[in-house]
């Protein structure tokens, strides 16, 4: 195929704002798929991608087109995740193209994540058409969202393609602007082959398939090739192209988008931002942007019943196999026993994951509370990473630890951006900007810890801007804080899965806030149980449950019997169901009690 | 096949704000047609058995048998033994409140040689406390009444714990009780039982119970005072002279098999507990044309076998043999024994005095593993 006939494009959007539905109304038009093969959103393959209206995967898809002129133009779109926890994902994808869709919901207009993907969009120099979406809707507000991509991109109202992707109005439009505006790719057919891996899938019965643009050379099929990066070697046993389902190609060449099989035993090979090259005539430097995955938030996942761990492990390893970012390693812990320390690109990743084991493997866990990534510089100069506070060192060996701070940007309408600088400045956000996007709707940005945004912040982000409020975030560094390590102990003993890191302004007030929510939380029993915080031997928070001084029942008669028996029966499975610290028994919700406290 | 038999009788005088069994007040008139119900299901039920019966200890519990007629007991136990027999020594006994002396001599007359006598306390402000229509020289008098008839096997039940009740209060009317010299004594500690008016009250904040301390201190004293006066303290809620411990309730315990005929009453035969209905009409029209108002019933499969036995031999002075729970859980056994909840008194397991006020969470803990 001809360059000049070939455009590879992808669509950003945020949640909700109708890109699945545009992605079919594209294949519609094209011809890709007959009406036969349409299925609502088609490139939502997963269950849960559907139910949550969002893409978790990249994916790509192949169109020919037909242009009112006859000419047949190659399209590739290259869907992107919609979510910040897959940014790298989002970014690797974006390499891939020269031009993106900015699709805009009428009603909703911009919102804190389509500024973040523009921004992204601008930093790969990708042609950027701005699509308003939803215009036949009773609430769109065309003028207000046409006056906000003024603002934000600099263009002006014809620029702007206006549709319907759920009625089909505009399509037409919006594939001329395509052919228009979105430059061809270039790159030498004949130099040393450089296809970037923008994503992969498992395939039980191929092992890892490589989804790839080429950008020079051509790769062909049986060709020698080596990754980059581990520099492993194989051999293209197929290349092709991806329509609703994979179209074998003898080649692939500079400019296209296609898959890649080579026997890749799995995700961990066929790394997402990866070069293959030829190994005979080897490309001498790879693509620049290359990033090892880097798990951000980190938890411990245990099984309920102790007799479920190796089912657990069997679970994360065929999880890991469609999902190369899922980190785990088999941790213990006193108060839960056999689990594993588990590290998520974010906490939508880890819910993710979450409701995949309940669902997909029936397994029943117990998930401890969140927290970012510590770097704990010792007293003899070595630094470490702590991925779970319990390992916390003891405070004398620490010199300082650091934090993840984020760059974070919160877009809300006006009359909320005084709740949500509060919220901020409680999570201990350092304020740095506010723009105006719009007259109504401000841009604000603060630096912020990550360990203050994965308790719950964007549950209270939605609920002090009546949800209006959208929200993003970017890794900038750590940066050291004055954090200690704080204990939770039961009749003395630590409870490990409850230890936390925070900051020391905040560590009385969340020792106590901690303590009261478990006395809710801690049925009374046999023995008195004492909670207390601490931070290192000084305790600074105190709560009991008293005992049972009287639980006894008294008439335990012929037709009693059956009765009492039944409700044995059910106090005897809930002890199951908790977890027993020295002589206490804990309910399960303990372990999140964090989450559900009041500070 | 030997067994207990249970007979229930729903009548009461009036409702007692506590009570959760199957009752009804201002019903005697049916208490004609109720007998000829439990006669013909009392029927029934022996016909279905494959061998002859016989009944070691009979039980008539309500309601308040004693309110009924008395001719009427005569009935059930002239039936009992024409369709079964009572072996020469059994225990026979009738539920009875105060003011229904005038009954005893005929009960007495028909056989019965036991009298349950619902005092439930000594004190006039307790008896008001509790919503007992009785007060205390009642209970006083018909206690003498039923020793004056002839009564050899009189126990007496209490209730510790009533609203605004005091430790002082409390220990007068052990005191008093100990004075009438009952052969068996019941002690409950007044428990709230669902939709009763005393759980009403509860959740509206009326009803000012004692402190769980001082309800459990109350059982303390109650341990020590009986005890003192050398009654036998031979499950959680029952004291006996010696040789007076009720034979029909050890066989609820020891899980032998009985047969409940009546409203709500329950039967336990083959490892299958089954129940009755418990609304009146339904029960005398079920049995005027089927014979049976059976509700529902379980099997009780090894596992279940296992807790009752457990839960109810738990609850006994006797305890549990010790092979037998290191057979099925050692390890909470000896977490219970090293807190002192649990003891080793001749290679049987019992609670001890600490475990005795939280028996059931005891009890929870021992089986957690079952």
């Amino acid at each position: 195929m001809n360059l000049e006939h070939i455009r590879n494009f992808s669509i950003i959007a945020h949640i909700d704002h109708g890109k699945s539905t545009l992605a079919d109304r594209l294949l519609e038009q094209t011809h890709t798929l007959t009406s036969r093969q349409m299925q609502n959103q088609v490139l939502d393959s997963m269950d849960l991608e559907r139910e949550r209206g969002i893409t978790i995967k990249s994916h790509a898809i192949r169109m020919d087109y037909k242009a009112p002129d006859n000419t047949l133009y190659e399209l590739n779109l290259i869907d992107t995740p919609g979510h910040v926890d897959f940014s790298y994902e989002v970014s690797r994808s974006l390499t891939a193209c020269e031009g993106a869709l900015l699709l805009v919901d009428a009603g909703q207009g911009v919102e804190a994540q389509t500024v973040s993907n523009v921004l992204l969009a601008m930093d790969h120099d990708l042609a950027i058409i701005p699509v308003i979406n939803k215009i036949d809707l009773p609430g769109a507000e065309v003028d207000r969202v046409v006056m906000q991509l003024h603002d934000l991109l600099g263009v002006e109202e014809e620029e702007i393609v206006k549709i319907s992707a759920k009625m089909g109005i505009g399509i037409d439009g919006l594939l001329k602007a395509v052919i228009d505006q979105i430059p061809p790719p270039s790159g030498d057919v004949n130099a040393p082959l450089k296809a970037l891996i923008f994503d992969s899938i498992f395939d039980q019965y191929r092992g890892a398939v490589a989804y790839v643009r080429v950008f020079q050379g051509t790769l062909k099929t049986n060709m020698p090739i080596t990754f980059m990066s581990s520099s492993i070697k194989y051999d293209a046993e197929e290349i092709g192209t991806l329509k609703l389902g994979r179209i074998k190609q003898k080649e692939i060449h500079a400019g296209q988008v296609g898959y890649l099989i080579a026997s890749i035993k799995d995700l961990e090979e066929a790394r997402v931002g990866d070069t293959v090259t030829s190994t005979l005539t080897p490309a001498t430097e790879p693509l620049s942007g290359y990033q090892e995955v880097k798990p951000m938030v980190f938890a411990g996942l245990y099984p309920i019943s102790a007799d479920d761990f190796e089912d657990l492990r069997a679970a994360l390893e065929k999880l890991r196999l469609n999902d190369a970012s899922l980190r785990y390693v088999p941790e213990s812990s006193t108060a839960l026993g056999f689990g594993f320390r588990c590290g998520f690109l974010g906490l939508l990743h880890m819910e993710i994951v979450q409701e995949r084991l309940a669902r997909e493997f029936d397994m029943e866990i117990i998930t401890t509370v969140p927290n970012a990534e510590y770097e704990v510089t010792l007293t003899n100069g070595d630094v470490i990473n702590v991925q779970n506070p319990a390992e916390m060192p003891s405070p004398a060996n620490i010199q300082q630890i650091a934090e993840p701070m984020l760059d974070a940007q919160v877009l809300v309408p006006s009359e909320y951006v005084g709740n949500v600088m509060r919220i901020a400045q409680e999570r201990r956000g350092r304020y740095r900007t506010t723009e105006y996007i719009d007259p109504t709707r401000a841009l604000l940005r603060y630096d912020m810890p990550l360990s203050e945004i994965v308790l719950d912040f964007y549950d209270r982000l939605k609920s002090v801007s009546r949800g209006y409020a959208s929200f993003d975030y970017e890794y900038k560094a750590h940066q050291a804080g004055d954090l200690v390590k704080l204990d939770l102990l039961i009749n003395g003993e630590p409870v490990d899965a409850l230890s936390a890191i925070v900051h020391r302004d905040k560590s009385y007030e969340w020792g106590r806030a901690l303590c009261q929510k478990l006395k809710e939380l801690i049925p009374r029993q046999m023995f008195e149980v004492i909670i207390q915080a601490a931070i290192g031997a000084k305790i600074i928070s105190r709560e009991t449950v008293r005992p049972f001084r009287k639980n006894v029942t008294a008439k335990c008669y012929g037709g009693d019997i059956s009765r009492k028996r039944k409700l044995l029966e059910r106090q005897k499975e809930g002890k199951k169901r908790m977890k027993q610290v020295g002589s206490v028994e804990i309910p399960q919700e303990a372990f999140l009690a964090v989450l559900s406290m009041e500070t | 096949m030997s067994l207990g038999l249970y007979i229930h009788i729903p009548f009461c005088r009036s409702r007692c704000p506590y009570c959760d069994f199957a009752f009804v007040v201002r019903q005697t008139h049916l208490a004609k047609r109720y007998t000829n119900a439990v006669v013909h299901e009392l029927q029934t039920q022996i016909n279905a058995f494959d061998t002859n019966t016989t009944f070691d200890t009979l039980y008539f519990g309500g309601g308040t048998p004693s309110h009924m007629p008395p001719q009427y007991i005569e009935q059930i136990l002239n039936a009992v033994q024409k369709h079964a027999s009572l072996s020469s020594n059994a225990e026979i006994t009738v539920e009875a409140n105060p003011g229904d002396q005038s009954h005893f001599s005929t009960l007495k007359k028909t056989g019965v040689n036991r009298l349950s006598l619902g005092i439930q306390a000594l004190t006039d402000r307790a008896l008001k406390a509790l919503g007992r229509f009785h007060n205390t020289e009642d209970a006083l008098d018909a206690f003498k009444a039923a020793r004056a008839t002839g009564f050899t096997n009189i126990g007496i039940d209490l209730i510790f714990g009533a609203p605004k009740q005091t430790q002082e209060e409390w220990t007068t009317i052990l005191k008093e009780a100990v004075t009438l010299n009952a052969e068996h004594i019941s002690v409950y500690g007044l428990t709230i039982e669902p939709d009763t008016n005393f759980d009403k009250r509860a959740k509206k904040q009326q009803l000012p119970l004692p402190t769980e301390t001082l309800q459990s201190n109350m059982f303390l004293r109650t341990i020590d005072h009986l005890t003192a006066a050398h009654y036998e303290h031979y499950e959680i809620s029952n004291f006996a002279q010696p040789n007076f411990a009720s034979q029909h309730n050890q066989s609820y315990w020891e899980g032998k098999p009985y047969l409940g005929v009546g409203l709500s009453a329950h039967s336990f035969i083959n490892n299958k507990r089954i129940w009755n209905v418990n609304d009146l009409q339904t029960y005398m029209q079920s049995v005027e044309n089927t014979g049976l108002a059976v509700a529902s019933s379980e099997t009780i499969d090894a596992n279940k076998h296992l807790l009752e036995k457990i839960m109810l031999g738990i609850r006994r002075k006797k305890g549990l043999d010790i092979d037998f729970l290191e057979q099925h859980t050692p390890t909470q056994l000896q977490h219970l024994l090293n807190h002192n909840l649990l003891e080793n008194h001749q290679n049987r397991i019992r609670l001890t005095r600490k475990g005795l006020l939280i028996a059931d969470a005891v009890c929870t803990e021992l089986v957690k593993d079952l």
